[in-house]
């Protein structure tokens, strides 16, 4: 394989990502699942394997663009970087407030006006290199910046980073938006069922906005699971978009117990896992109103996976669950 | 009737139809489930969407050889003649919860049946 000029020689079924990290070359990329699209490159010559256009824009397929870490070397002969200017954008840091201990939530001032949905994601990239996707829960037509909700993770770099030296008026490059994950709705009346861990809210409450402000009709179910009370970050706010909203209705869940001063809210806020919850009370509702349920799962991967597939069984329609699994490949490898 | 089996059963809308049935039915079958487990969802949903075109006799790209190879990790862990039973039984009854006339399943079961060979390897 021919990578910018240079010659590689990669091992039996390894990803061109792969084999530009074994031999040293500096590559963008996040993820390495395929989703985040940070290590996008370019074709020059060879064969590209569908799985490694999945998810791309038709322009970025029409240029030869590819997902490194999706593709096998084998049927690639020469490829190279894609001009940066193409893939970032710039926005400049305008407010960082924190939710708690570990969730902060950034407010980002593109530089030049950008188009997207709440719920799709940013790749940022940090002045180190550091790249990570981070949803939007934002909505383009009521907020002026870019929100982004950050949760801080034992080994991450990025999320210490952001946490630590990232300051009010700093620039940063970003990637995007990209993701399907967003609310679009073929009629007001389907019922939303939007099940989030942790951060998995920030895209969540943005495809929330853009419902209500869309004056979406159906009931919409919003299941947010922490591990403990302070997780639930977005409580008062969900809280009064539930008082003000009669076909909106707030499902908090913790895994851990309440302790005894956060006991007057234990009727609101049930103990377990926030998408066994919404599976039982699915299982409970009618068929038909399943198969027409649109579906948002947002968070820890192994939970939107599993929530993926048992309500897929339980008759909601595949094409209606929209997923976006928060993948944290680089966390794994460090010691927690 | 010159039309092709492929039109007469409604072309690429029966096959949007008939996926999310078919697949649900498989993978509730615990005798088979454990083949569609391991890949993502969107991946399953695309490959049953390609052998839902090939079985309603539309245009595929597939050739007896491609069958065979892309079986042939799946006979390795143990694929047999009663998995490609419990398969075929679940298209059926796919169509037949669709409505389909009798006849149309007849010839859509003949396409399955016919690669029985290459899919176990044979």
């Amino acid at each position: 394989m021919i990578f910018a000029e240079k010659k590689l020689t990669p091992l039996d079924g390894e990803s061109v990502l792969d084999c530009l990290l074994r031999h040293a070359v500096p590559v963008d990329h996040s993820c390495k699942s395929g989703n985040c699209q940070s290590c996008l490159l370019k074709l020059s010559s060879g064969k590209i394997d569908p799985g490694a256009q999945k998810g791309l824009k038709p322009t970025a397929i029409k240029q030869g663009f590819f997902l490194a870490c999706q593709q096998p070397c084998e049927l690639i002969e020469a490829a190279s970087f894609i001009d940066a200017e193409l893939i970032f954008s710039h926005a400049r840091l305008v407010d960082k407030q924190f939710f708690n201990d570990e969730t902060c939530r950034l407010l980002l001032e593109p530089v030049s006006p950008t188009y997207y949905h709440a719920g799709q994601f940013i790749n940022l990239k940090n002045p180190h290199g550091v790249i990570r996707s981070y949803s939007i829960a934002s909505l383009p037509s009521n907020d002026r910046f870019l929100e982004l909700h950050v949760h801080k993770k034992s080994n991450g770099i990025m999320s210490h980073w952001i946490f630590d030296e990232f300051k009010v008026g700093d620039r940063i490059d970003f990637q995007g938006p990209i993701g399907e994950c967003f609310y679009t709705c073929l009629s007001i009346e389907q019922p939303l069922i939007l099940i989030g861990t942790s951060t998995g809210a920030a895209p969540l409450i943005g495809i929330l906005k853009d419902a209500l402000h869309s004056e979406h009709q159906g009931s919409i179910i919003f299941y947010h699971g922490a591990r403990n009370f302070e997780g639930l970050y977005l409580h008062e706010l969900l809280l009064e978009l539930e008082n003000s909203h009669s076909n909106f209705c707030y499902r908090p869940s913790i895994t851990e117990e309440l302790t005894s001063s956060e006991n007057e809210h234990s009727g609101k806020i049930k103990t377990g896992r926030c998408n066994e919850i919404a599976l039982q009370e699915m299982a409970l509702s009618n068929t038909s109103t399943i198969a027409n349920t649109l579906l948002f799962l947002c968070g820890n991967p192994e939970m939107v996976n599993m929530t993926r597939k048992r309500a897929f069984l339980a008759g909601v329609a595949s094409k209606n669950i929209y997923i976006d699994p928060f993948e944290y490949k680089d966390l794994r490898q460090a010691a927690r | 009737m010159n039309d092709t089996l492929f039109e007469r059963i409604g072309g690429e809308a029966a096959v949007n139809a008939a996926v999310d049935i078919f697949y649900r039915k498989v993978l509730s079958d615990d005798s088979i489930s454990q083949f569609f487990e391991d890949t993502d969802m969107d991946e399953q949903i695309t490959k049953q969407k390609s052998f839902l075109t090939m079985a309603f006799g539309g245009p595929n790209k597939y050739t007896g050889a491609d069958m065979r190879k892309a079986h042939a990790p799946l006979v390795e862990k143990g694929l047999n003649e009663a998995h490609f039973g419990a398969v075929a039984g679940h298209l059926q009854a796919t169509l037949e919860e669709l409505g389909v006339a009798t006849k149309l399943v007849n010839e859509v079961m003949a396409i399955a049946a016919s690669t029985h060979d290459d899919v176990l390897g044979l």
